[in-house]
């Protein structure tokens, strides 16, 4: 199986529960194309280093994923018809790899984590932000776009 | 006219890749920090000449850069934004 990450901008402006919805729907979408979802990062609203669609903010998610070659045209004929995803981008990480290991390492990754987390306790995807972006912004999901 | 012959030979000293030098560097088109370090204020890339990368690294920031400008991480210039 190949491992493939998918990350895509989604619509700031969306309520909680659309994107929610977003999220559900790509995940289930992997799943039913025989796809293994490794982990999904939700980066929260960020700036945009060039406008899309006119908008200067978007909220990204990157997927993590093992499945056969397929999986990512599936994914990606329906994030094109998607109004709400503004980009996608698929990349393949790794060609033939076990999805139960990376799936352990990213446990053991967790549970790294963890004790840091309790100690400043900032949530996982926070912290992912702060060590991707270029400027820190909290999730403002009400913004008027 | 200047005299050729006289003409210094400018000082350089030998860059190393710093994806060479410390193998634990990851290059990574999520990772706009430090790709930014690799283009000028206006977001062009840097070329090998100036920023000392090996051509292997040199090929794979270029391509992390233009995967990173596609999703909006890093922009193609700042013309506009500014």
């Amino acid at each position: 199986m190949r491992n493939y990450e998918t990350i895509f901008v989604v619509n700031p402006t969306l309520g909680e529960e659309d994107y929610k919805e977003v999220l559900k729907k790509y995940s289930t979408l992997v799943e039913r194309q025989k796809g293994i979802l490794i982990r999904i990062e939700e980066w929260g609203v960020q700036r945009l280093a060039h406008p899309v669609k006119r908008f200067d903010k978007g909220s990204f998610v990157l997927i993590n994923y093992c499945g056969p070659s397929g999986v990512t045209s599936e994914l990606e004929r329906d994030l094109k018809l998607d109004d709400r995803i503004f980009r996608f981008q698929s990349v393949k990480v790794a060609e033939d790899v076990d999805p139960q290991e990376l799936i352990l390492k990213e446990k053991e990754k967790e549970k790294k984590k963890e004790p840091v987390e309790q100690q400043e306790a900032p949530s996982q995807s926070e912290a992912v932000v702060q060590g991707q972006e270029n400027q820190p912004e909290k999730e403002v999901s009400d913004h008027d776009g | 006219m200047m005299d050729k012959g006289r003409r210094k030979m400018p000082y350089h000293r030998r860059k190393v890749c710093r994806y060479c030098a410390d193998s634990s560097l990851v290059i990574d088109y999520k990772d706009p920090r430090t790709l930014r370090l690799f283009t000028t204020e206006r977001g062009k890339i840097i070329p090998r000449r100036i920023s000392g990368n090996c051509a292997k690294h040199q090929r794979m920031v270029t391509v992390a850069i233009k995967r990173a400008r596609n999703v909006a991480l890093l922009p193609y210039t700042t013309a506009t934004v500014k």
